[in-house]
């Protein structure tokens, strides 16, 4: 395991930063047409 | 890592506690640390070693509870109904709270009914090819994935995984085709790779002693920053045209009280009615 520490983030801060995540990965996932096995 | 407990405790008490400030002092008791992953895996070990500091700096036990199945739905599913009092976290990675909402049919809203607290660790990623794919970095294995579209294939821990969404997300940014083979975990895709019969793949650190030994061929590693294990090697961004490139972290969250009508009306502690009023 390869794992580091992160800058602390507020609540909101992380939450924010989730929400572009989640929008980001839900664009990749359309687009290439991903589904569950 | 006890600094790390130390603004988990902050992060817990800001959301826990305004609202319940006049009620009543948190914690009282023990409080469960649902992990939707087994035991032994990299979300587990983290967990795990932030419970003890967490206790420690709390003065109450913190039990972790490995939840597993669904792609991490399970754990992630039983916090979010579970009540929304601080006494049950959930450590999860990215991937079910980020890529499971795009690709599963799920019974919670994990944008409204889980709360972020905070990050715990990041966890670096490795693209590995095998060696006898004829190119020593990212810039030359683009030009020649470019150059022989649709004939390498990469493995990943199956679909809709973050590796399967991490690689897609470096073809689609690279402008290269690859063909997806999915398995039932890493492990399985890491002695494919070692065998050959897989050309490359997102490592998340399994890899390592590989790549050290030159089994595996490290191409770069996505994210912003350089893994401090192998210094040398340039991230995907820094060889281009990558302008972006995933990056893991596994995280703490707790659920939210939900603001749909039916819930409201079963119960509604002071911290519950506050959550619904945001």
């Amino acid at each position: 395991m390869a794992s580091y520490a992160l800058p602390p983030m507020t609540p909101e801060q992380f939450a924010a930063h989730q929400q572009r995540a989640r929008d980001s990965f839900g664009k990749v996932v359309r687009e290439a047409n991903i589904r569950a096995n | 890592m006890r600094s790390l407990a130390r603004s988990l405790v902050g992060a817990v008490l800001a959301l826990s506690l305004a609202p319940l400030a006049a009620a009543q002092a948190w914690p009282t008791k023990s409080i469960r640390l649902v992990v939707n992953f087994a035991a032994g895996g990299s979300t587990d070990v983290i967990a795990r070693s932030m419970a003890q500091k967490l206790g420690e700096t709390l003065g109450q036990t913190v039990i972790v509870d490995n939840r597993v199945g669904a792609a991490g739905n399970i754990g992630l599913e039983l916090v979010a109904r579970s009540a929304p009092d601080g006494y049950t976290l959930l450590h999860s990675s990215d991937g079910p709270i980020l890529i499971n909402p795009h690709i599963f049919k799920m019974t919670v809203d994990v944008a409204k009914e889980l709360l972020p607290i905070a990050p715990t660790a990041g966890s670096a990623l490795f693209l590995v090819a095998r060696p006898g794919i004829p190119s020593g970095n990212f810039k030359e294995f683009l030009a020649y994935a470019r150059a022989n579209p649709g004939k390498l294939n990469y493995g990943s821990a199956g679909s809709g995984t973050l590796q399967h969404v991490a690689i897609e997300m470096i073809m689609d940014v690279a402008k290269f085709k690859a063909v997806h083979v999915p398995y039932k975990g890493s492990q399985q895709v890491l002695v494919d790779l070692l065998g050959g019969q897989v050309d490359f793949t997102v490592d998340l650190g399994a890899a390592i002693p590989h790549i050290k030994s030159g089994k595996v061929r490290l191409l770069g590693v996505p994210g912003k920053t350089r893994s401090p294990i192998f210094p040398d090697t340039p991230t995907l961004i820094e060889q281009g045209p990558a302008r972006r490139a995933p990056s893991s972290r596994v995280s703490t969250r707790r659920s939210a009280a939900s603001c749909n009508r039916r819930k409201r009306k079963r119960s509604l502690t002071p911290w519950r009615r506050t959550r619904c009023r945001r």
